[in-house]
């Protein structure tokens, strides 16, 4: 692997997480993690972390349950 | 109440008010306090119903309603202290990752062996500019442009913001795991 290609596929590992690649991007990214051995293992670091936010981001908290009615006593004034 | 008015009232309703948990959760991470949250969603909702005439309806309330929030929190920021310093922006590095935590653990099993509510106590921990970012993106799921327009950047700063704030939240992280033994330096993730 080319030390371009790889310095490529690190520098947009986030966006081809967050599926903020075209489509083709993606593919060539994701064909390059599949056959890299130093860039994979970064992936799975990523992918790692990445679904510790997605539980964290589940288990947040809600508003008090008042501060709606307070927000609607507000918006008669 | 006239038709008008109720109508406004009926529309505010429908379409801002589901959102209130998704304020209430920026805010908190904004301000760090539930009180100054309370507050400062009180006041979003009051800005945004008087002037919902900007706001077409059916497009994203979320983001219009967290774009409130925000500029809202930094004009009680700037009247509490006049900013000091801006960070600078750091200019996107190589290394996607936190080096010593992905070389302790390359799969970063450590993270699925901390609590949900630890990993957000830690993004408290990083300099604003970067947790906004990460809070929109990896808690709210607003996609890059979304979030660009939120805060008035171009889309190459909200990707470097992100770039950097993740990799300042798993330094945190590691440190944390590290110093209530999740994580060992030499052997690695606990099992």
């Amino acid at each position: 692997m080319s030390k371009e290609s790889c310095r490529a596929a690190l520098e947009r590992v986030y966006e081809y997480l967050d599926n903020e690649l075209s489509a083709q991007d993606a593919a060539e990214i994701k064909g390059h993690f599949e056959k890299c051995r130093s860039c994979y293992p970064v992936l799975k670091f990523c992918q790692s972390f990445q679904e510790a936010m997605q539980r964290a981001a589940e288990c947040q908290c809600c508003a008090p349950s008042d501060l709606k009615a307070k927000i609607a006593e507000l918006l008669k004034e | 109440m006239n038709d008008s008015a109720a109508a406004k009232a009926k529309a505010f309703e429908e379409e801002a008010l589901p959102h209130l948990d998704a304020v209430y959760r920026f805010a908190l991470r904004l301000t760090g306090s539930p009180a100054d949250a309370e507050d400062l969603v009180q006041e979003t909702f009051l800005r945004a119903f008087r002037s919902w005439h900007h706001y077409t309806p059916g497009t994203r309330a979320k983001s219009w309603l967290f774009t409130i929030c925000r500029n809202a929190f930094l004009r009680q920021r700037q009247q509490e202290t006049r900013r000091g310093q801006v960070t600078q922006q750091a200019s996107t590095p190589e290394a996607p990752l936190f080096l010593p935590a992905y070389q302790d653990d390359p799969e970063g099993s450590f993270f699925a062996g901390l609590v949900d509510q630890t990993v957000l106590d830690h993004i408290d921990k990083i300099p604003p500019e970067f947790r906004e970012v990460v809070l929109l993106s990896d808690l709210e799921g607003l996609s890059y442009a979304e979030i660009a327009e939120l805060l008035a950047v171009p889309l190459g700063t909200v990707k470097s913001r992100l770039f950097r704030g993740r990799k300042l939240l798993q330094k945190v992280l590691y440190e944390y795991a590290r110093e209530t033994g999740v994580i060992h330096p030499a052997t690695g993730p606990v099992s």
